[in-house]
């Protein structure tokens, strides 16, 4: 049921359709058999007495209307209601002598059903107030033509009926009413756990995939470091671990929340070094702004496999001007080979051998919109 | 002991610095005298270290438009001053030599770095570590001067490896060369913002040292 997601009005009006529709032929039916034509020779004028019916005819295809387009009375209403209580003062007044609340009466009956119709999507006291006013208005009438004990007893038995029923109807709308609030914050609250759960599903697609990138490349080892394959005192085998183990440092370092993650990325691949003893020295100049996630990592790529094989010292510096990051690394370390460029971020790469020191320098050209 | 030729005067808060900054210039060749000003001014003006050749001021003694008033106040009176400092902040690096600091160096920077500013400062001359350079090369600041490209690379490579001969060979020029090009980076800093005597002798020296011609400071 989609609409029990929307305005807690929509549900509302959902849920009183059918109580809507039900209200609606009553009413017509009510109308339609109304004693008046029956007995048209027994008014004088008969002009008032149609005109009052054609009003009541002109509300009830006015529903007939509003509730085929699925559409409230709204504005309409007010108007609407006077118009139904003009025309029941106007039928009463101009009955025959005495002939208030009797069979004649055919407007009696009929203005409770048409407060009804137009009412019943309002809370109940409004129908409540109508009913009394017209109520109270026929009584007036009937008071004014010197009642009999007959006329006072018919008085009250019609009202049982006239009041009563409409009355009942308005009921079993608050009861409606009330269930579709219910209907409406149970739905409520199933949308905001399938939201959470989505959310929650969310986060952990994001840690596999981070993860994924690590299981390509840590799980060989790990595997052959358990199966004896890989030899912990074999130099290239160590180099291998320390490289990977700078990997995850910096995966680790992505999901912290920080200011200058790049900064902060860079000082835990700098740990890495620190922490075998190598003296390293950062510094950084110029102002860069927020660098994504993948050209985060293809600038700190190679940085990290000098810094794991660094032997005694590393300088890391990050030198910025607007258009271009250079992030550079000199250490005492091994060879080793990097792509010149990287094809994904498009950054570009130097690699320099100087006497027994390493030179790497990885470069990203951005403009604003790749940010 | 020999005699010193140098004496700096150094106004620092924390007395570890003094401390430290007297081993490595004990070390120096030639040596320089050290005189512990401690966190006053008043050393500096008056006392002992009113005569000192070089003064070493810390930036960060108490709120630090403070200093910057002070750094200004001895520029002005000639006295040769090299900031020392532990914040690394590019801005308060140009700014301090645009007041007429000979040096900016950081206290994260290899002893030699101030040992090398104080023997140049005392001459009158400008060291630039690898710090100032790199804040240099990334100056994009309205106040700049026109600096030449090779001028840029210069004081950027000096920046990423602190070491000249390194630089020389990422830019695949000699040593000397990088040394240069950084030094007429300088001057032409030395040559633009507030007028201070530090400043006009720095780009005196270096025309009459042929390191600069006249014609490409102006403009």
């Amino acid at each position: 049921m989609p609409e029990l997601l929307g305005d807690l009005k929509n549900t509302t009006a959902y849920f009183l359709r059918g109580l809507r529709k039900g209200t609606l032929l009553i009413a017509t039916a009510v109308l339609v058999t109304a004693a008046l034509f029956r007995n048209l020779s027994a008014y004088h004028p008969l002009a008032t007495q149609l005109i009052a019916f054609a009003t009541d005819l002109a509300l009830v295809v006015t529903e007939v209307v509003l509730l085929t387009r699925n559409r409230p009375w709204g504005v309409l209403r007010w108007p609407g209601l006077a118009t139904a209580y003009t025309a029941a003062v106007l039928s009463e007044v101009t009955l025959p002598h005495g002939a208030s609340t009797t069979a004649l009466d055919w407007v009696y009956g009929t203005t409770g059903w048409m407060g009804a119709v137009l009412l019943l999507q309002m809370p109940i006291g409004y129908l409540v107030g109508f009913l009394l006013l017209h109520e109270a208005t026929t009584v007036v009438v009937v008071v004014l033509s010197a009642p009999t004990e007959i006329t006072t007893l018919n008085v009250v038995v019609a009202a049982v009926g006239a009041l009563g029923f409409p009355f009942g109807t308005a009921l079993g709308a608050t009861a409606l009413r009330n269930l579709a609030k219910q209907a409406h914050h149970a739905a409520a609250e199933a949308a905001a756990i399938i939201s959470d759960e989505a959310v929650q599903d969310a986060i952990l697609a994001k840690r596999q995939e981070r993860f994924t990138d690590l299981r390509a490349t840590a799980s060989p080892l790990l595997r052959a470091l358990a199966d004896g394959s890989g030899d912990p005192d074999d130099p290239a085998f160590q180099r291998a671990c320390a490289i990977e183990a700078a990997r995850m440092r910096r995966l680790f370092a992505e999901v912290d929340d920080v200011s200058d993650p790049f900064w902060h990325e860079l000082e835990h691949c700098a740990d890495i070094a620190d922490r075998r003893g190598v003296l390293v020295d950062m510094a950084r100049s110029g102002t860069y702004p927020p660098i994504p996630l993948d050209v985060r990592r293809a600038l700190t790529d190679g940085l990290l496999v000098v810094l794991a094989t660094a032997r005694t010292r590393a300088r890391i510096t990050v030198f910025a001007t607007p258009g271009r990051i250079t992030v550079c690394v000199i250490a005492d370390c091994e060879t080793t080979t990097l792509p010149d460029v990287d094809a994904t971020t498009g950054i570009l790469r130097r690699t320099i051998h100087i006497e027994d020191e390493l030179c790497m320098e990885a470069t990203w050209a951005f403009t604003t919109s790749q940010l | 002991m020999g005699v010193y030729h140098v004496t700096v005067v150094i106004v620092d808060d924390h007395p570890v610095v003094a401390s430290g900054v007297r081993k490595w210039c004990e070390r120096a060749d030639p040596p320089i005298e050290v005189i512990d000003a401690g966190k006053s001014l008043t050393e500096v003006w008056a006392g002992e270290g009113a005569s000192a050749d070089v003064v070493v001021l810390d930036l960060s003694l108490a709120a630090p438009h403070r200093e910057f008033h002070e750094l200004r106040r001895l520029t002005e009176s000639g006295r040769q001053v090299i900031i020392y400092t532990h914040t690394e902040d590019d801005k308060t690096a140009i700014k301090c030599i645009d007041l007429g600091a000979l040096s900016f160096v950081t206290k994260s920077e290899a002893g030699n770095h101030l040992v090398a500013a104080i023997h140049a400062a005392a001459e009158g001359r400008s060291y630039t570590p690898p710090t100032l350079s790199g804040a240099m090369a990334s100056d994009t600041s309205s106040q700049r001067p026109a600096l030449a490209p090779s001028e840029i690379d210069a004081l950027r490579a000096w920046f990423q490896s602190s070491s000249k001969q390194v630089a020389a060979q990422m830019l695949r020029i000699e040593k000397s060369t990088i040394s240069t090009y950084i030094e007429r980076a300088r001057i032409k800093y030395a040559n633009v913002g507030r007028p201070a005597p530090t400043k006009n002798t720095l780009v005196l020296h270096a025309i009459d040292d042929g390191l600069i011609d006249p014609n490409e400071l102006k403009g």
